[in-house]
C-alpha cells in the first residue's frame, strides 16, 4: 500500500497551516516526521487519514491517495480501515469499561470476524496480555497507551499513524512503544511516527520528513537528515545523540 | 441483583410515586425505602447526599402550608406539603439507593436494551466525568497556587477562571475522543 501527498494545501480559519506538500510512502516504510510545535504536524496527520477533509472543514486543495482510495471522496470510516490513527492523548480515547472492550470497538465498527483471536494477538504484540478484562482507568499512563496502539492493531490496517504516541511518557516506556512500533513495521505494516525525539527517530526510522511552518523542507533518509546539523539547529530541532 | 431488575423496579416505584397523594401510603413507602437503605448500610453516604434537599423540602412544606389557601395556613396545605416533601426524598433516596449498589459497568448494562448509540452515549458521559472532575481540581490548583480566592464574595471573580479552562479544555477533549472514535470506524447512523 502507498500513499500519495500531492499538492496539498490546507486553511483553517484564514490561516495557511499545509502549504504544496508533495511526498508519497512506499508500503513497509518506518517515516518518521519532525519539526517545530505548531508547524502543522497534526494537521497534515489528519489529512492522511481523512480526518482532513472529511470531519475538520477548512479549505482543502490537492489531493491525498491512499492506493487509489480519494481521501475527499471517501468517510473516514472507510479510509480508517486502512490507515490505523493513535492519537497522543490516551485519556481522551480510551472509553470502554475494560481492555478487552476498548480492543474489540473498531473491530465490530468494522464489521471484522475472529474478533477474540484479535484481541489476543493485539494484547500479544503491546504486551498487555494479563490486562484483558481490567479496568483501562487502572492501567498506568504507558500501559494506555500500549491499549490504544493494540486498539489500532486489533482492526489490521496497513498504514499506522501515530501522533507523539509518547509525549507523556519516561524514557523506559517510551522505548518500550517504539520497540512495538518496530516490530508491527517489521511485520509488514507501515508507519507514520510524528515524534519530538529525535534519539527514537534516529533509532527506528528509515526515512525523515521535517517540517516547517506548514511544508516540507527536508525528505531523505534518517542519515541524511540528522546529518544536517545546522538545519536542525536553524530549526530547533535536537541533534540525535548518535551523530554528535 | 440483576441490574436490568434493578432498574425496571426503579423505574415502577418511582412512577407509583408521582401518582400518590395520600399521606399514609406516601409515609410507609418512604419508611419503606428507608429501612432498605438501612438494610444496605448505606445511610451514611445518604444522609450526605440528601442534606440540602432537606432544607428543601422544609421550605416545601412551609411555602406549600400558607399558599394553600393564599396567605392563609391551613393543615390541608401542610399535608400537601409533607406529601410532596416525602415524595421528593423517597425518588432521591431511590436513585441514591440504586446508584450506590450498582457498579458503573452494571449500571451501562443495565441501559444495554436502548439503541447502540444512545447506550455509548451514555456509556461516555459516565466515562468522562472522572476526567472532567480531575480537570476541576488540576484547574483549581492552578489558580489557586497564581492567588485566586475562593472565597471572595464575588462569585463571577471566582469561578470564571475555573469555568472557562473547564469548559475549553472539555470541549476540545470531546472533539478529540469524537475524532479518536472516528478514526476506528465509528460513525452515527
Amino acid at each position: 500500500m502507498e500513499i500519495t501527498v500531492e499538492n496539498l494545501n490546507f486553511s483553517y480559519n484564514n490561516k495557511k497551516v499545509l502549504k504544496n506538500i508533495n511526498f508519497k510512502i512506499e508500503d513497509g516504510e518506518f517515516v518518521g516526521l519532525v519539526g517545530p510545535t505548531g508547524c502543522g504536524k497534526t494537521t497534515l496527520a489528519y489529512c492522511l487519514n481523512g480526518l482532513i477533509p472529511n470531519s475538520i472543514r477548512g479549505k482543502f486543495y490537492g489531493q491525498v491517495m491512499i492506493n487509489e482510495l480519494d481521501t475527499r471522496k471517501h468517510k473516514v470510516s472507510e479510509i480508517a480501515r486502512k490507515v490505523g490513527f493513535v492519537f497522543q492523548d490516551p485519556d481522551w480515547q480510551i472509553f470502554s469499561l475494560s481492555v478487552k472492550d476498548e480492543i474489540e470497538f473498531g473491530p465490530r465498527n468494522f464489521g471484522l470476524n475472529k474478533i477474540n483471536k484479535r484481541i489476543k494477538n493485539a494484547l500479544k504484540i503491546v504486551g498487555l496480555e494479563g490486562h484483558r478484562n481490567e479496568d483501562p482507568n487502572q492501567l498506568s499512563q504507558g500501559q494506555r497507551q500500549k491499549l490504544c496502539i493494540a486498539s489500532v492493531i486489533a482492526t489490521d490496517p496497513e498504514f499506522i499513524i501515530l501522533d507523539e504516541p509518547t509525549s507523556q511518557l519516561d524514557y523506559k516506556n517510551s522505548k518500550n512503544i517504539h520497540d512495538i512500533l518496530k516490530k508491527i513495521n517489521k511485520e509488514g505494516k507501515t508507519v507514520f511516527l510524528i515524534e519530538h525525539d529525535t534519539d527514537f527517530l534516529a533509532e527506528y526510522c528509515s526515512r525523515i520528513l521535517v517540517m516547517n511552518d506548514g511544508q516540507i523542507i527536508k525528505d531523505n533518509t534518517t542519515k541524511k537528515v540528522f546529518l544536517n546539523v545546522n538545519l536542525l539547529k536553524r530549526m530547533g530541532i535536537k541533534v540525535p545523540r548518535v551523530m554528535v | 441483583m440483576n441490574p436490568k431488575l434493578k432498574l425496571l423496579l426503579l423505574i415502577l416505584i418511582s412512577t407509583s410515586v408521582i401518582f400518590i397523594t395520600d399521606l399514609l401510603w406516601m409515609s410507609l413507602i418512604f419508611l419503606t425505602v428507608i429501612l432498605v437503605v438501612l438494610l444496605l448500610k448505606i445511610h451514611t453516604r445518604l444522609l450526605e447526599w440528601i442534606k440540602p434537599i432537606l432544607i428543601v423540602s422544609v421550605f416545601v412544606i412551609i411555602l406549600q402550608s400558607f399558599t394553600h389557601t393564599p396567605l392563609k395556613f391551613t393543615t390541608e396545605g401542610l399535608l400537601f406539603g409533607v406529601v410532596i416533601s416525602l415524595r421528593l426524598l423517597t425518588l432521591l433516596t431511590l436513585v441514591f439507593a440504586f446508584v450506590s449498589t450498582t457498579k458503573p459497568r452494571q449500571l451501562l448494562d443495565s441501559f444495554s436494551f436502548l439503541p447502540r448509540d444512545i447506550g455509548l452515549m451514555l456509556m461516555l458521559s459516565l466515562r468522562l466525568l472522572p476526567i472532567v472532575k480531575d480537570g476541576i481540581v488540576k484547574i483549581m490548583n492552578a489558580q489557586r497556587v497564581r492567588g485566586l480566592n475562593f472565597r471572595s464574595p464575588n462569585i463571577f471573580r471566582t469561578y470564571f477562571p475555573i469555568l472557562i479552562p473547564l469548559f475549553s479544555k472539555t470541549l476540545e477533549g470531546s472533539n478529540r475522543l469524537a475524532l479518536a472514535m472516528e478514526a476506528r470506524g465509528f460513525e452515527v447512523k
